[in-house]
């Protein structure tokens, strides 16, 4: 039977970079629903191999891809959650994969300010990034990266099942059904009660385990019916999921 | 109609960016007269500038270019910083001592970005991948294409580079970078080489264009009919 290998960023994570054994709330998040458990268990693949990572940038995927490719044997199945071309990739790569906002680097930035002795290195290279945001990014040298990157994917596996993760309106990287649409949905509903930019956001995936089970289903049904993946049947959370998935800082 | 279209950096450059330079330098000789001159192109246009990156070229490349005109690529460096306001930010050594020399704050931020960008940040697989894609694409589309490398890093680099020729004239005259900038002297050579070596690059050029030959990079010589007095003076 064939393997499925997962590859992409925070939406195809399977134990949430954000969350490793040692947290506090580790335990707990791995304890919600995800979509990689479903696919395990509908006996699809023998193997699932998950080497996304949360906060990853395409480029370092592409090299954690090129890494693994002599393993991937040509029936098996690669599934790819493609992110933002804006992230940024940089040397320190999979030391400092969360290099992807400024808004995140500015609040690790507030955090680390206090310890600046221990997390000098970290320090600087968080201001560096963001400064690279703010002054020198390009964002149609950014998109044409991406494109010559996921070129350089489909020539040597042309059957990558690619899953848009981020809404993108350039040429040769239009993208509007994807699958941020879920977190959007959801954000909207937990706004209406709580603020959910000041609380630990313990979703894995950025999805809620209805969603979970809704998008392991699409997965499923497009892979198995090779129809394309529908992203129009995310539901709303419920005011009570706000305990479930949120945490006062 | 013949056209030849000239993308890349200073190397390639007809007129210097700097105008106080550019007055003082346009007597000088380049190889872009011996091209004009030839008759082979009815039109040479050029677009190349000094400091520019490979993406920024690569964008005038995809607006000017319709599929039929003559290329001539003079290939930079692909570490060249991709960034806003590209001829400011050219290196990191011209960028620090900009950074240290302003006082205007908006550009001393800049500039600490781009130094921060290359020392912390900069991906040299990353960039090359993207410079390699873009060189690729330019071969791909052009069918009457000539590339030359202006550093040992450029990827067309085999044995010899442009970049050699201002170190081995320097050399010639016994000249320093150093003694350059001790007395505030501007280098006066149009893409960085004196009109000897001008002279032999447009008529390789011309030979190119009219049979076929191959560029030999060891036809460049010392400059000794020239002296250094004409190329290195103060601009105050």
């Amino acid at each position: 039977m064939k393997n499925l290998y997962i590859f992409g960023d925070s939406f195809g994570e399977e134990v949430p970079l954000a969350f490793p054994p040692n947290n506090n709330f580790h335990s707990r998040v791995m304890s919600l629903v995800s979509y990689h458990g479903i696919i395990r268990s509908s006996g699809l693949f023998s193997n699932v191999y998950t080497l996304a990572e949360g906060g990853s940038n395409f480029w370092n995927q592409f090299q954690v891809f090129q890494e693994t490719l002599e393993k991937i044997k040509s029936d098996d199945t690669v599934i790819w959650f493609e992110t933002h071309p804006g992230r940024l990739r940089s040397r320190c790569g999979h030391n400092l994969p969360n290099i992807n906002s400024v808004e995140k680097l500015r609040s690790t930035l507030t955090f680390i300010s206090d310890r600046a002795d221990e997390y000098h290195y970290q320090h600087t290279l968080f201001g560096a990034a963001i400064d690279y945001f703010k002054f020198l990014q390009r964002d149609d040298y950014d998109d044409f990266a991406h494109i010559s990157i996921k070129n350089f994917i489909c020539k040597i596996r042309p059957d990558v099942y690619w899953i848009p993760c981020f809404v993108t309106k350039q040429n040769g990287l239009k993208h509007d059904q994807v699958l941020s649409h879920a977190y959007a949905i959801e954000n909207f509903e937990f706004n209406k009660h709580i603020d959910v930019s000041v609380h630990i956001d313990l979703r894995r995936n950025h999805m809620i385990a209805e969603n979970h089970k809704i998008f392991a289903c699409n997965l499923i049904e497009s892979i198995e019916k090779k129809v394309e993946l529908k992203f129009d049947n995310f539901v709303k959370p419920q005011p009570s999921d706000c305990s479930i998935y949120f945490e006062k800082r | 109609m013949k056209t030849l279209l000239i993308y890349g950096d200073s190397f390639g450059e007809e007129t210097m960016h700097n105008h106080i330079m550019r007055e003082k330098t346009m007597k000088f000789r380049t190889f872009h007269s011996d091209i004009r001159e030839s008759g082979i192109f009815d039109q040479v246009i050029v677009y190349a500038q000094a400091a520019t990156d490979l993406w920024d070229q690569y964008k005038i490349f995809n607006k000017t270019f319709t599929g039929n005109e003559y290329v001539l690529w003079f290939e930079t460096d692909p570490l060249r910083f991709s960034g806003p306001d590209r001829s400011k930010y050219t290196n990191i050594a011209t960028t620090i001592s900009l950074m240290n020399s302003t006082t205007d704050e908006y550009i001393h931020t800049r500039c600490r970005a781009a130094v921060h960008y290359w020392m912390y940040l900069q991906d040299e697989f990353y960039v090359n991948f993207v410079h390699k894609t873009i060189i690729d694409d330019i071969h791909t589309r052009c069918k009457n294409l000539l590339i030359l490398p202006c550093f040992n890093t450029s990827h067309s680099f085999v044995d010899e580079c442009l970049a050699a020729i201002p170190g081995r004239e320097l050399r010639y005259w016994n000249f320093s970078y150093e003694e350059l900038e001790r007395n505030k002297l501007c280098d006066l050579r149009r893409n960085h080489m004196s009109e000897t070596n001008h002279a032999i690059l447009g008529s390789m050029l011309v030979d190119y264009y009219k049979t076929g030959k191959v560029l030999d990079f060891n036809k460049f010589q010392d400059p000794v009919n020239e002296k250094v007095e004409k190329y290195f003076q103060s601009l105050i």
